[in-house]
C-alpha cells in the first residue's frame, strides 16, 4: 500500500505529458493567466451589481485557467463564479441556465463540482440547486463530460 | 423507424456478425468461443462452435462476399475462418505479432485485407502472403500513444480510421504495395504511403474514443467518445462538429446513409441523428415509444427506472416493492443493458443490428 503515500499523479510521467500538452496549447504563461482572472473579476462584479447574471457568467466562464501550478488563479475564478451563483435569484436560475451556451454549461458544471468538493469555502445548497437545473438541461451527459475531461478547473 | 426483429440469447453477447443475407449470425457468448447460429423461422439454432482462441473473443467480422470470418481475442491472436466443402469452419492463423490483446477486427471493403486494433498501441493491417500461405501483418504505430479500441475502413480500401484510449481519433493510410492500387486523390490526401497520418481529431471534453466510422462516400469521419459526444470531421471543409449528447456515453456507431448516423451505448437504445445544416440533430431514440410498458413517473430526459424508484420512495414515502417499481423493474428501451456492438446490415442501407450485455440481438429499420 506504499503507493497511497505517494502523490501518484506527480510521478505519473504520462499524466504530466498530457497536462503539459494542454498547457502548450495555451499560449499564455501562468502569470498571464492569473492576471487575466483578476481582470475578469472587475467586469464580472459590475455585471452582478447590474443584476445581469447571464453576462456575468459568460465573462467568468470564458477562458478557464486550466493547467498545473495555477491553483490560486483557479480558486479565485471559482470564487468569482460562486459569487454570481449566489447573487442570482432562485426563480431565475432556470432561465439563466437555458440561455447559456453548451460549452459554458459544461464549464459551469465543472465549477459546481469544484465547489462541492470544498464545502467549507462554498455554499453547497446553492450549488446543488444550480446542479439540478443544469442536469435537467444537459442530462447525465454533462456530468459525464465533467468527469471525462482532463482539463480540471 | 423501429424494431424489426429481436432475439434473446441466454448469455451476454459481446460480439456479433451477420453473414451476407442474415441467415446466419456469429456471436461470442462472452467466452473464448464463437458460436454460429442458423436462422430457422423466428429462432436461431446453433450450427457450429468455433473454439480456437484461449481467451475472450473481442471481435468478429464476417466478410459478405468471400464468406470468411475474422475473429480476434484477448489472447493476442486473430484467426481467419473459411468454410470447407463439408461446411466445417477451418481456422487459419494470422501472424499478428502484437504483444497485447486485440480489441477489434474489421475486413476492408474489398475483403482482401483486415485491420486489427490492439492494446499494443498499434493497428495490425493484415493481408494474405501467398508465398507462406498465411496472413501477414504490417503495423501502424506512429503516432498512436495508447490502446486502440476501434477501427473503420474508408470505402477506398486504403484509408483507416482508428480511435482509442489516447483520446484521439486518427485517419491513417493502410496502403499495402502489391495488394492495393493507388487510391484516387481525395480530401484526405494525395500520396498515401503506409502509416501516413491524414487527420487527427479529439472530442470536445476528451475521453476514450469508443467507436469510429466513415461516411458512405468517405468524405467525413464520425466518432463517439466517452464524454457522451458524437463528433463529425470533414477535411474538405475543415469542419469538426461535435454534438453533446444528453445521456450516458455511446460505445458504438454506424453511418448507414449519407444523412443518418446511428449511435448506441450505455443508454441501451440506438439513437438516430440526422444532418441539420452544418450540425447533427437527434431525431429518434429507437424502440422507446412503441412499447406499451411506460411509467407515469418516467422522467423525460432519461429512461432511468432506478432514479424513478428512489424518487418515488422519497416523494411518496413508498418503500420499494418489486411489483411497484416503474415498468416492473425493466427499462423502457428494448435492450435491457448496454449495447456493445452495432453493425450496418449487409443486405440493406436502411437497417442496422445491435447486440448487448443483456444477450439480446436486435435488428432495426431506420427508414424514415
Amino acid at each position: 500500500m506504499a503507493h497511497r503515500k505517494l502523490a501518484i499523479d506527480d510521478l505519473d510521467v504520462e499524466n504530466q505529458e498530457m497536462t503539459e500538452q494542454m498547457q502548450f496549447m495555451s499560449t499564455r504563461s501562468n502569470e498571464e493567466v492569473a492576471s487575466m482572472v483578476d481582470q475578469k473579476a472587475a467586469a464580472v462584479r459590475a455585471a452582478i451589481t447590474r443584476g445581469n447574471s447571464i453576462e456575468a457568467l459568460e465573462k467568468a466562464l470564458a477562458d478557464p485557467p486550466y493547467g498545473r501550478g495555477l491553483e490560486p488563479a483557479q480558486s479565485s475564478n471559482a470564487q468569482l463564479v460562486s459569487e454570481i451563483l449566489m447573487a442570482t435569484r432562485a426563480q431565475d436560475i432556470a432561465s439563466v441556465v437555458a440561455n447559456l451556451a453548451d460549452e459554458d454549461r459544461d464549464v459551469l458544471l465543472k465549477y459546481i463540482y469544484h465547489g462541492l468538493a470544498r464545502p467549507a469555502e462554498f455554499n453547497c445548497g446553492v450549488l446543488l440547486s444550480w446542479h439540478e437545473r443544469i442536469v435537467e438541461n444537459g442530462g447525465l451527459g454533462s456530468i459525464v463530460r465533467v468527469m471525462s475531461d482532463r482539463r480540471v478547473v | 423507424m423501429g424494431l424489426l426483429d429481436e432475439y434473446n440469447f441466454p448469455f451476454c453477447v459481446t460480439a456479433h456478425a451477420f453473414n451476407h443475407d442474415k441467415t446466419q449470425v456469429a456471436v461470442c457468448p462472452n467466452s473464448n468461443e464463437v458460436h454460429i447460429y442458423q436462422r430457422s423461422g423466428t429462432q436461431w439454432t446453433l450450427g457450429h462452435v468455433l473454439a480456437e482462441h484461449d481467451l475472450r473473443v473481442t471481435s468478429i467480422d464476417w466478410a459478405p462476399r468471400t464468406n470468411r470470418l475474422v475473429t480476434c481475442s484477448q489472447d493476442k491472436n486473430a484467426y481467419v475462418w473459411t468454410q470447407d466443402a463439408t461446411g466445417t469452419w477451418r481456422p487459419t492463423l494470422v501472424h499478428l505479432r502484437i504483444q497485447r490483446a486485440a480489441t477489434q477486427a474489421k475486413w476492408s471493403p474489398q475483403e482482401n485485407k483486415f485491420a486489427v486494433a490492439s492494446g499494443d498501441k498499434c493497428v495490425a493491417v493484415c493481408y494474405f502472403g501467398e508465398d507462406n500461405d498465411w496472413w501477414v501483418s504490417k503495423h501502424i504505430k506512429r503516432p498512436i500513444a495508447s490502446t486502440v479500441l476501434c477501427v473503420a475502413w474508408h470505402p477506398n480500401n486504403v484509408l483507416l480510421a482508428c480511435g482509442g484510449t489516447d483520446m484521439k481519433a486518427r485517419v491513417l493510410s493502410a496502403f499495402i504495395k502489391g495488394v492495393d492500387e493507388k487510391p484516387v486523390a481525395s480530401a484526405w490526401g494525395e500520396r498515401l504511403p503506409f502509416n501516413t497520418l491524414c487527420g487527427e481529431f479529439a472530442a470536445p471534453s476528451g475521453g476514450w474514443i469508443h467507436g469510429v466510422a466513415f461516411s458512405p462516400d468517405g468524405e467525413s469521419v464520425a466518432f463517439v467518445s466517452h464524454d457522451s459526444s458524437l463528433t463529425v470531421a470533414t477535411p474538405a471543409s475543415g469542419d469538426v462538429v461535435s454534438v453533446r449528447a444528453p445521456g450516458l456515453p455511446f460505445v458504438t456507431l454506424a453511418w448507414p446513409a449519407a444523412d443518418t448516423i446511428v449511435t448506441a451505448g450505455h443508454d441501451c437504445s440506438p439513437m438516430v441523428y440526422t444532418r441539420d445544416g452544418a450540425s447533427w440533430r437527434l431525431v429518434k431514440r429507437l424502440g422507446e415509444d412503441d412499447r406499451s410498458r411506460r411509467s407515469a413517473t418516467a422522467s423525460p430526459s432519461s429512461g432511468n427506472s432506478a432514479f424513478n424508484l428512489f424518487r418515488q420512495m422519497d416523494s411518496r414515502n413508498q418503500p420499494a416493492r418489486p411489483g411497484s417499481a416503474a415498468d416492473g423493474g425493466s427499462l423502457r428501451s428494448i435492450h435491457q443493458n448496454t449495447i456493445t456492438e452495432m453493425h450496418r446490415d449487409p443486405t440493406s442501407d436502411a437497417d442496422i443490428s445491435t447486440s448487448g450485455l443483456d444477450g439480446k440481438l436486435a435488428q432495426w429499420s431506420i427508414r424514415a
